[in-house]
């Protein structure tokens, strides 16, 4: 809402300066956006008579005119306007004067003859409107007065930004209730007498409602209208607030909404059939076309103001073309009407129409002053005399509204908001604000009036005298807890993960939690692959957004191409976030998961090292890291993702879980994504690993007798692997058996083929006294006798 | 005797120059054996006693005996000097460019908007809150309808919002897990942050993104008031943005809340006097708040003549940029590695 300064004052009487204002205000509840100056403030804008208007003799374009400019003498003026006439009184910018487009006006010749100004039209002095054309000052202004003498011009636009809540402050009378409850000014009650004549309204028009979303529908008369612009000062004010000044009817109307909150449809009225105005829904597939020349078409849902025979308007939101008042309108019949909120809303969203009167009407205005904001108009259509008013007005209102009637205590508003207000210094905030009170002792009985929409309950009353008091005069309390604030154990072993990752070096990304085709697309996956089977989108905003992820592992590899294209080819990251998946019609499921992509080199060459390239044992590394981290034995299980090297990748399992899957990219889908580098991965499941995960720690005795070291190396088959040889060496159950270690692996040379070469180092240990040779001889035997049983395991 | 005594003073000035000139503790010892050895000079002239008198030997021995402390003594100061001098120069061997860089030790680098969650959610945690999570796919109902937004609501058309179907949504704020936590501890007292990922239908540019981040809290008791909600925020928000940071309300608009507040920072760049980051007003706009709504009580399980409650919710992406002065909201999804280096 746009707020003129020099209006207000005009309503309300404040004297203090709109920055004042607008700041107070905002503390109070009207969110100021900012403060427009409108004029240029002091110029030589004068107002000065046509006296003559000759041809420039070396430009067709341009036009010498000679005009009145009282005191300021009689000035030449060279213009471009073109419909200039003699005697008519006009603005003039004169010598010195800079205007608000910047143009600084100079005495100068312009073709050969000199020019001492220049004429003006809004946009020059400050209005920020365009429009064709000069004023046309009335005949009584004296020329040479200055231009802040007529219009008042010079002024502060208080820009409102209003919540939504907040419907009623869509109008000067809005905002001057607040004004005046907040700095306790007077508030000028609008003017609604005027004179009619002899004809009735009632004998001369007929209204219907046959829609149950019309709550009241007022009707005036006027005839003999002649269409004219409106006055300047009223123009001036509609530019303020936005509003483009068309003509005297259409301005009224206009006048009327910013000032009451109404919204008024004047019709043609000789354009309505058999003088009868029909409000009712539409029905399916009506056709109408609306000012703007589009043909609707509308549906049962919304409402239009008809005739008997043919549609006019969709109510509330846009007139039509048949009825819209024309430079050639003798009478006009004026809507002044309450449609019900959630049918204009609707209307309006499905068609897009957004206006004026629908953004009022949508928020709800007040219904019980439809008919007074109906007669204001008629005043105005007198007091400019537009036209011949006719007597009494038409009002049909079936749903009288009951105002709403709300009970509360003093000191329940005083227990609710925490701090001490006085009792009367409660009452006379609500009074102020136009509500009724009765106070007896601290009970409060208040009526809601007809304006406040947003107002039901006692909460709402306690805002409104928390926020006319001012927020920031309550007195801070506390509210302590009396437990503690902790993270549930899932949460914390978020965290754990979360911080063992930064531990092992790895950077943490967010990715979007949506994705789409061209991304399964760019990663070769197949058509079936389960990536692409995500909870889509009804309207996706584009279609790389299509649904929601699934997987970490797209996005990863996304943020592993944007990172490549961009320079930085060395990547270790990491993302812990949520996917989800669809549940066969119930709720989805969610789950949290984890990823880590590697790229590139783990070390660049430098004066300390060689380059050293991240390896599939690298991301095996880290798998190994987490699963030790949460104390869970992995098995790993042959897999055969597309996006992995064939040859290198694993699922993980648990006690036949599936946690998730590693391995190297495969380089193909580098490829299609631009990488040149070699990229690993891994994805894991959280609510598994938490699932599996051993949270208990207990302390495990430290040995202090020396341990005792013994080599091996065994020659086995390809397809041997060395878990099996770990885990059969478990399972030989040797107590003194510490751990196991794989110092090499080596094929070739002279191993038969076929075959390879395992080398293991075997740490055993006793707590409780020093080895014996023979022990540790017995055991490694043992060892040796087991693994050649299962393997075929040779020594080496 | 002459002789022998002629001789004791050769050996000792020849030994102690010999000492005196040698240039490593090799050397030292080829003098050592050479002079106190089984087979050195001092052992022979020992050798000679017995041609000497009775008298005389122990005058000569004594004599001899002391020649050898002395040869030993210059012998041990030798070595001290000489082994001093072989690790200077090995030290002057090991000079480094003490200004080349070390070898890089890679440590993990936070998310910028995890730091947020993480900073938040300590001072939170202090403060007695829990830490509530609810799923980001929601149902109308969670997004909207229990948290008193009918469909008719006109704060609905402010919160463009991503839908799966007629039911199912992508959450537009953290405000669901309200009503979720409330179901659950109804009705017993509630005292949690929510913070979570929420969706809009936002196209992407420098300030808007179709996901970002919140965090939402909610105290749920008996007789919690307004002006206990001002009691949080303050002390959150000093200990977040610094203990001379001052609070500043204004009435807002939430559906959910009545009264509603608008919570305003003085600015964490300029202080308050007024920048670019603060428009030179001196106050940042940083959380909305209020006394929980009736009708979202209810919906929670609550009686509303026994229970009140406040909520908050702040923008997490909002705080970042604002802290780290960061000035598009995409860096933060294109997680390009040198803008994360930037952060801890």
């Amino acid at each position: 809402m746009k707020v003129s300064y020099e209006w207000l004052k005009e309503i309300t009487g404040i004297k203090e300066d709109a920055r004042i204002i607008a700041d107070t205000i905002t503390m109070h509840g009207l969110e100021v956006e900012k403060i427009e100056n409108y004029g240029i403030g002091k110029a030589d804008i004068v107002t000065v008579q046509i006296k003559e208007v000759k041809r420039h003799p070396d430009a067709d374009n341009l036009l010498i005119t000679k005009a009145d400019a009282g005191r300021f003498g009689l000035l030449q003026i060279i213009t471009n306007v073109k419909n200039i006439k003699e005697g008519q009184k006009v603005l003039a910018a004169l010598d010195g004067t800079k205007l608000a487009t910047g143009l600084q006006i100079k005495k100068t010749k312009l073709k050969g003859v000199e020019s001492e100004g220049m004429y003006v039209g809004w946009e020059e002095i400050g209005a920020q409107y365009k429009s064709e054309g000069l004023f046309n000052l009335e005949k009584d202004i004296s020329n040479g007065t200055n231009y802040s003498e007529i219009l008042p011009v010079n002024d502060s636009v208080i820009n409102i930004e209003l919540t939504a809540n907040r419907g009623d402050c869509l109008s000067m009378l809005g905002v001057s209730r607040e004004i005046r409850t907040i700095f306790n000014t007077e508030l000028k009650e609008f003017e609604t007498d005027y004179k009619t004549n002899d004809k009735n309204t009632l004998d001369l028009f007929k209204v219907e409602i046959k829609s149950e979303n019309c709550f009241r529908y007022c009707g005036g008369i006027i005839l003999d209208v002649e269409i004219k612009p409106s006055p300047y000062w009223m123009q001036l004010r509609l530019i303020k607030a936005g509003v483009r000044p068309i003509s005297n009817v259409v301005d009224i109307t206009n006048y009327v909404m910013l000032e009451c909150n109404q919204p008024l449809h004047a019709f043609d009225m000789d354009k309505i059939n058999k003088s009868t105005i029909i409000v009712r829904d539409a029905s399916i597939k009506e056709k109408l076309t609306t000012l703007d020349d589009i043909e609707r078409t509308l549906d049962s849902d919304d409402m239009v103001i008809a005739d008997p025979v043919i549609p006019h308007c969709m109510a509330g939101v846009m007139g039509g073309q048949i009825s819209e008042v024309s430079d050639s309108t003798k009478n006009v019949f004026l809507e002044a009407a309450y449609f019900k909120p959630e049918t204009i809303r609707k209307t309006s969203k499905k068609t897009g129409l957004r206006s004026e009167s629908s953004y009022r009407f949508e928020r709800g205005i007040d219904i019980e002053r439809v008919d007074w904001s109906l007669k204001r108009a008629l005043f105005w259509f007198d007091k400019l005399k537009v036209g011949k008013v006719c007597k009494g007005i038409i009002d049909v209102y079936p749903r009288k509204k009951e105002k709403i009637q709300i009970n509360t205590t003093t000191d329940w508003i005083i227990n609710k908001l925490g701090t001490e207000v006085k009792d009367d210094e409660i009452v006379n905030i609500i009074k102020r604000l136009g509500f009724e009170v009765n106070k007896d002792k601290n009970n409060l009985s208040i009526k809601v009036p007809s304006w406040r929409n947003d107002i039901e309950i006692k909460e709402d009353i306690a805002e409104e005298v928390a926020r006319i008091h001012g927020y920031n005069n309550i007195k801070v309390t506390y509210f302590p807890s009396i437990g503690a604030g902790i993270r549930s154990p899932f949460q914390k072993f978020e965290k754990d993960l979360r911080n063992l990752l930064y531990r092992l070096g790895c950077d943490e990304v967010m990715n979007f939690s949506f994705y789409g085709k061209s991304l399964f697309n760019k990663m070769l996956l197949t058509e079936d692959h389960k990536f692409r089977n995500t909870i889509n989108l009804e309207e996706p905003l584009t279609d790389e957004w299509a649904g929601m992820r699934n997987s970490l592992i797209p996005g990863m590899i996304k943020t592993a191409s944007f990172n490549y294209t961009h320079q930085n080819k060395n990547l270790n990251i990491f993302e812990i976030g949520n996917v989800s998946f669809d549940n066969k019609g119930k709720f989805p499921l969610e789950e949290k998961k984890l990823a880590v992509l590697l790229a590139g080199n783990k070390y660049d060459k430098d004066h300390t090292s060689a380059e050293i390239k991240y390896d599939y044992f690298d991301i095996k590394g880290i798998t190994d890291a987490i699963c030790n981290y949460c104390k869970i034995n992995p098995e790993f299980k042959s897999s055969n993702e597309v996006f992995y090297h064939p040859y290198q990748q694993s699922k993980i399992f648990t006690e036949n879980i599936e946690l998730g899957s590693f391995g190297k990219i495969h380089p193909g889908v580098c490829e299609s994504f631009d990488i040149q580098v070699d990229c690993y991965l891994i994805e894991l499941s959280i609510n598994k690993l938490f699932d599996c995960y051993n949270s208990a720690i207990r302390y495990s005795e430290i040995p202090v007798f020396p341990s005792s070291k013994r080599d091996i190396a065994i020659v086995i088959d390809e397809n041997v692997y060395s878990d099996m040889i770990i885990n059969a060496i478990n399972e030989s159950n040797i107590k003194i058996l510490q751990d196991i270690k794989v110092f090499d692996v080596f094929k070739g040379g002279n191993i038969e083929q076929g075959k390879y070469s395992l080398a293991l180092s075997l740490i055993f240990n006793k707590i409780t006294a020093t080895l014996i040779d023979s022990e540790v001889d017995d055991a490694v035997k043992k060892i040796l006798n087991n693994l050649e049983k299962k393997f075929n395991a040779k020594i080496r | 005797m002459e002789n022998i005594n002629e001789k004791i003073i050769k050996i000792q000035k020849d030994a102690l120059n010999e000492i005196k000139s040698s240039k490593d503790s090799k050397n030292l010892e080829d003098i050592r054996i050479n002079y106190l050895g089984k087979k050195g000079e001092l052992t022979s002239l020992l050798k000679m006693l017995g041609s000497l008198t009775k008298e005389e030997r122990p005058v000569i021995g004594g004599r001899v005996n002391k020649l050898r402390e002395e040869i030993e003594d210059a012998l041990n100061s030798a070595l001290i000097r000489l082994k001093k001098a072989e690790t200077d120069k090995k030290f002057e061997s090991e000079k480094v460019d003490l200004t080349l860089m070390g070898r890089i030790h890679k440590y993990g680098h936070r998310h910028p908007l995890q730091a947020i969650f993480d900073e938040v959610e300590e001072i939170f945690l202090g403060m007695g809150f829990s830490i509530a999570e609810g799923p980001e796919i929601e149902s109308e109902y969670y997004n909207f309808e229990a948290l008193n937004m009918p469909a008719s609501h006109p704060a609905r058309d402010s919160q463009d919002t991503l839908y799966f179907n007629k039911e199912l949504l992508l959450r537009t704020h953290t405000s669901p897990v309200q009503i979720r936590t409330m179901e659950k501890m109804a009705p017993g007292p509630v005292r949690v942050i929510c913070p979570g990922r929420v969706f809009r239908r936002d196209t992407i540019d420098a300030t808007h993104s179709p996901q970002f981040h919140q965090i939402e809290g909610l105290v749920v008791d008996k007789d919690v008031k307004f002006s206990d909600l001002i009691g949080a925020l303050e002390v959150f928000i000093k200990k977040m943005f610094g203990e001379d940071r001052k609070i500043r309300l204004r009435p807002g608009f939430f559906p959910f809340t009545e009264p509603s507040a608008e919570v305003d920072v003085s600015c964490i760049i300029c202080g308050g006097t007024g920048c670019p980051a603060c428009k030179h007003n001196g106050w940042l706009e940083i959380l909305g708040s209020g006394t929980v709504h009736p009708n979202v009580l209810k919906a929670g399980g609550y009686d509303t003549e026994i229970f009140t409650g406040y909520a908050f919710g702040m923008g997490v992406e909002r705080i970042a940029m604002l802290k780290y002065g960061i000035p598009d909201i995409r860096l933060f999804f294109e997680n390009d590695i040198r803008f994360l280096h930037q952060f801890r």
